[in-house]
């Protein structure tokens, strides 16, 4: 097991010991009505195979990927369709979504499960399974058959990075899969080398979990390279891609270059699921948290349960919450209200108090220099800030917007609580050339 | 169904640091009570009524500004510490309409017609007092008192140190400023005779150095002085404590320190001899101590990065230095932080705050 330092500038150390948590994710109640959104991924909305009045088994498509980074949808409980509604999504976006009133036997839940016999699939069978699965990588909205075709047909892998590494240091979710599903994360590893053939794997942990990396260095299957096991120190965003690549480069583990695949220990299981035993992907383990949560605790949730229904799973608020937010306080996105259904990208439902999120009104830069010490690329967002208020949009690319990755660290640490990655996000989308 | 209705910001983070823009100027003002309440107690009342009056016309000029451009920020509390920054450089018994319209000049005229907080190019606190030392010479130099320790009574007229020291030798400069005061009969506390043979017995003696007299009066205040800018110990106090919690950033005003005190120590004399100098008294007269922290420190109005910091320090106190032994004011200081703060565009230019990494990284 070897350590690795973190990126050269910026970064925060955030505060903040994680959530003592009962050893394994408690099953949440299930649903008496999913809202399933026909949109969980990055691409398109998938098109709705059903309608109201229709039976559907737990685990039948109801939407199907319609083009690129679009995905199939299938229905986490059996039952009747009610209606097909809209949703609004955390983040504010809306798309079109399938209501399912819970009745009728469970085909899959509870039952004994049947496996394939994977090792005799050849490889495009295997993209294929996790395709008509629906699997999505839940780190940027990629279905994973589409992220794993795309990086297939750029060249060979060279290595395979697991992460257990998360922007929010409170999240256990990988850390829990990586100790108590450890054959399940090793087989879909397998399955992964299958397709991309590496030549080499590593796993990279959080320093504070040494154990649990100690626990994994060297660990194997029957196929593909054996797992190395690295830690970084904490520090926001270490998470990214981007990062961990710059770290392993920096201690020469790796070239700078090297054609890496991220993938989370959690995803993996999930690909062990869809591939050995046909499981579409129809539940998360969802952490929820946050000061104003009584008892947090992570659930296993079925996809479409609304996020009020966890809360009241975990003992409901101790007081009333600030702000819910979906997917970390750092970089996720905000729910408007609480029937913002779970889906395949959340990870993590927080409801922030007024002490964690310390708002205050917004102030002019009084050019104190906190969020260039905060980048960790490096840049100069008071500048890149400048830039956007004297509408300089396309400027900015050349300033550092296109090196920019929203992590919103800048945004953190300005005590004018100026919206920096805000501006950032906008001048992105205005000005397509900005983005890489 | 439950709808909360809770706010939606539309983007992250939605977790900020603890330190806000406000959290900052109140730190700072904080760290700045004490050494008040020690004028208050050293020159008695008299100054609270000053730092009243320069707060108060801070406050009601930044109010009247907001009004006109309807954006309100008294709350970012920048006004009330440009208030006490002001108060802090007047004598005790000042007349009051000296710190009332700096005050005033140093919101309206000098922060606000930039915009406000964050638009000033100079900084406001400053170029009030610089504004009072302008127009308001004679007041100025009317208003010193001696400490009621060394007087016996309240608001009893004397000049500073340093205008004490020009008008005894006639303009030119000296040594050993304090043998010079000492002989042209400038006071001296028993407190202070008693500390200088207390530490000489047991510290300097034995070191085989010794300290004359003065220093220590000097350092606790008590001698005439500015409201703020008499308790040099205080304010270093206050100082290492806003660097130590990050309000303040040290790079300059270390800068400042460094150059001021070495140009001081190196040329002393008449006479022209080397490192004959007074560092000790160059620092702790007049209101270098202040401006040097609460003035360079200010991050609006100096550079960012720092090596500019560093420079913008170093240059602060070359000048600060050339116009104390060469100027026509005895403390120029608040003159050479405005003079740099002009060439803060500059140094930003040469030295961009970031692309640090952006060289390194490959991608
Ligand atoms: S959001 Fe962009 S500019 Fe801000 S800290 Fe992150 S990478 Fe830097
Ligand atoms: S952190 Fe905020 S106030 Fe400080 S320089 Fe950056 S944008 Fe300006």
């Amino acid at each position: 097991m070897k350590r690795l330092r973190n990126f050269r500038t910026g970064g925060l150390a955030i505060a903040g010991a994680p959530v003592r948590l009962a050893e394994e994710a408690r099953n949440a109640y299930l649903p008496a009505i999913a809202t399933i959104p026909l949109r969980q991924h990055l691409g398109p909305a998938a098109r709705c195979v059903v309608k109201s009045g229709d039976r559907v088994e737990e685990g039948q498509a109801i939407g199907r990927a319609e083009g690129r980074d679009s995905a199939d949808v299938h229905s986490p409980v059996p039952g009747v369709v009610r209606r097909v509604s809209r949703v609004r999504l955390a983040g504010g976006l809306e798309c079109e979504a399938v209501e399912i009133a819970l009745s009728g036997a469970f085909t899959r839940l509870g039952k004994p499960k049947r496996l394939s016999p994977w090792r005799s699939m050849p490889r495009h069978e295997i993209v294929r399974t996790i395709r008509e699965r629906g699997l999505v990588r839940a780190s940027d909205g990629r279905p994973l058959a589409d992220a794993l075709s795309v990086f297939e047909d750029e060249g060979p892998c060279e290595l395979v990075v697991i992460t257990a590494v998360t922007g929010e240091p409170r999240n256990p979710i990988e850390a829990l899969t990586l100790s108590r599903r450890r054959e399940a994360v090793i087989e879909g590893f397998e399955m992964l080398c299958r397709v991309l053939s590496p030549l080499s794997a590593l796993a990279v942990f959080d320093a504070e979990d040494l154990g649990l990396a100690a626990s994994w260095d060297g660990a194997k299957g029957a196929e593909g390279p054996p797992i190395q096991a690295y830690s970084v120190p904490r520090r926001y965003p270490q998470h990214l891609p981007g990062q961990l690549a710059a770290a392993l480069a920096e201690a020469k583990v790796t070239a700078a270059a090297t054609r890496t695949f991220f993938i989370q220990p959690s995803l993996l299981a999930e690909v062990y699921e869809a591939v050995a035993e046909g499981k579409p992907s129809l539940e998360r383990c969802v952490l929820v948290a946050g000061g104003a949560v009584k008892t947090p605790s992570v659930l296993k949730v079925r996809i479409g349960t609304s996020i009020g229904a966890l809360f009241e799973e975990c003992g409901g608020f101790r007081i009333p919450p600030q702000r819910v937010v979906l997917n970390g306080a750092l970089d996720g996105l905000a729910c408007a209200d609480l029937d913002v259904p779970v889906t395949k990208t959340t990870d993590m439902v927080l409801a922030l108090t007024a002490e964690e999120t310390r708002t205050r009104p917004e102030r002019a830069c009084i050019r104190c220099g906190a969020c260039v010490d905060a980048c960790p690329e490096g840049l100069d967002p008071m500048r890149l800030h400048k830039l956007y208020g004297s509408r300089r949009l396309s400027e900015m690319p050349a300033a550092g917007l296109s090196d920019c990755t929203l992590c919103g660290a800048c945004a953190y640490a300005c005590p004018s609580r100026i919206p920096l990655a805000q501006s950032f996000s906008i001048a992105r989308a205005r000005s397509p050339e900005a983005s890489r | 169904m439950r709808r909360h209705g809770y706010p939606i910001v539309s983007a992250a983070p939605f977790a900020h640091a603890a330190r806000s823009t406000a959290s900052l100027c109140f730190a700072a003002a904080a760290a700045l009570a004490p050494a008040f309440a020690w004028s208050a107690w050293i020159f008695g009342p008299r100054v609270m009524l000053v730092a009243i009056v320069s707060i108060g016309s801070a406050l009601a000029s930044e109010g009247l500004a907001n009004l006109l451009v309807r954006r309100f920020t008294l709350g970012d509390g920048s006004a009330l510490l440009s208030g006490l920054i002001v108060a802090a450089a007047m004598p005790p018994g000042v007349a009051l309409h000296v710190p009332f319209l700096s005050s005033a000049f140093a919101m309206l005229a000098v922060k606000w017609t930039f915009g406000g907080l964050g638009g000033n190019w100079m900084n406001p606190a400053l170029a009030g007092i610089a504004f009072a030392q302008v127009n308001w010479r004679g007041e100025l130099l009317g208003g010193w008192t001696m400490p009621r320790i060394l007087s016996g009574v309240d608001g009893l007229s004397a000049s500073t140190p340093l205008g004490y020291l020009a008008d005894a030798t006639g303009g030119s400069r000296v040594a050993m400023p304090l043998e010079v005061l000492k002989k042209a009969g400038y006071p001296v506390s028993a407190f202070d005779g008693k500390v200088t043979s207390f530490l000489n017995d047991h510290v300097f003696g034995p070191l085989g150095a010794e300290l004359p007299g003065g220093y220590v009066d000097l350092a606790l205040g008590f001698r005439p002085g500015a409201i703020g800018e008499v308790a040099g110990i205080l304010l270093l106090a206050a100082s290492v404590f806003l660097i130590a919690r990050k309000v303040l950033r040290w790079e300059a005003p270390f800068a400042a320190f460094l150059v001021f005190g070495l140009a001081s120590r190196l040329s002393g004399g008449t006479d022209g001899e080397l490192l004959s100098g007074d560092a000790l008294f160059a620092v702790f007269s007049g209101g270098f101590i202040m401006t040097a922290f609460f003035a360079l420190g200010d991050p609006v109005t100096t550079p960012v990065s720092r090596p500019a910091l560093a420079l913008f320090g170093a240059g602060t106190g070359a000048l600060a230095f050339v116009f104390r032994r060469w100027g026509a004011q005895p403390d120029g200081v608040a003159f050479a932080v405005l003079m740099m703060n002009a060439l803060v565009p500059l140094l930003d230019k040469a030295f961009p705050p970031a692309g640090r990494a952006r060289e390194g990284r490959t991608r």
